[in-house]
């Protein structure tokens, strides 16, 4: 269904519920940095993908990558997905 | 107050919002890249991949610069929401711009710019409290607390 002209309300849906959701996300995006040195040391430049606290799966490219979180079943939306490269490259944005 | 969080080796601050293309029937969540330097918020290839963004449907036509020139980008119509957890709700309903597909900028980030900063007075201290935002203004305010 095209949602183009809904209202806030009709387009977030259950409030409560992505509260709860985006929490968990946050979470999982914390783990980018808190768990930092440990991933760049079993992930070089490899492609990670956290969910529900963990690294559910890794590759070698963003392609790879969405058809492993694909196969295992998990909500693309809801997964926090990174490049772990200890060269960052240097934004001027 | 909304709690962002500041990179532990790039040191950059992102925030964790749900974002609604409503035409396109995508929603998910991203980590946005603050960028006061950015005069709007802009999805990027990674975001827009992993969201299953079909690109051939993306509609609008405009010209994004950066340091590495001009790119061209599609506009859609998108909601932004953001959370105090447990507390409220903030949602921005706005115009987005959504970079075409390139690979090599497959590692940048998705942008929050002006669009949605310039309602927002941020404290800004990596040594100390963090990123913090307070909400000056925002299209819609949802109450978590009430029943």
């Amino acid at each position: 269904m095209n949602k183009s002209n809904a209202t806030i309300e009709e387009i977030i849906g259950d409030p409560k519920q992505l509260d709860v959701e985006l929490q968990a996300f946050q979470k999982d995006s914390i783990i980018l940095s808190s768990r930092r040195v440990s991933l760049i040391a079993k992930y070089p430049k490899r492609w990670i993908a956290v969910y529900d606290g963990d690294v559910k799966t890794d590759a070698r490219s963003l392609r790879q990558l969405l058809a492993n979180i694909d196969t295992l079943g998990l909500p693309r939306e809801r997964v926090v997905i990174r490049l772990i490269d200890r060269n960052l490259r240097r934004m001027i944005l | 107050m909304l709690i962002g969080r500041f990179g532990r080796t790039s040191h950059r601050p992102y925030i964790a919002g749900r974002l609604f293309l409503p035409r396109l029937n995508v929603a998910g969540d991203i980590s946005f890249l603050l960028d006061t330097g950015a005069d709007s918020s802009i999805i990027m290839p990674v975001d827009g991949r992993r969201l299953g963004i079909q690109y051939d449907q993306l509609q609008g036509d405009r010209e994004c610069g950066g340091i590495g020139g001009t790119v061209h980008c599609y506009v859609e119509r998108a909601v932004l929401v953001f959370n105090d957890p447990g507390v409220e709700l903030y949602a921005y309903d706005l115009e987005i711009d959504v970079m075409q597909y390139d690979p090599e900028m497959e590692d940048v980030p998705s942008l929050l710019g002006r669009d949605v900063i310039d309602r927002w007075r941020i404290t800004y201290d990596p040594q100390g409290v963090g990123l913090k935002v307070k909400v000056r203004s925002a299209d819609r305010i949802f109450d978590l607390r009430s029943a």
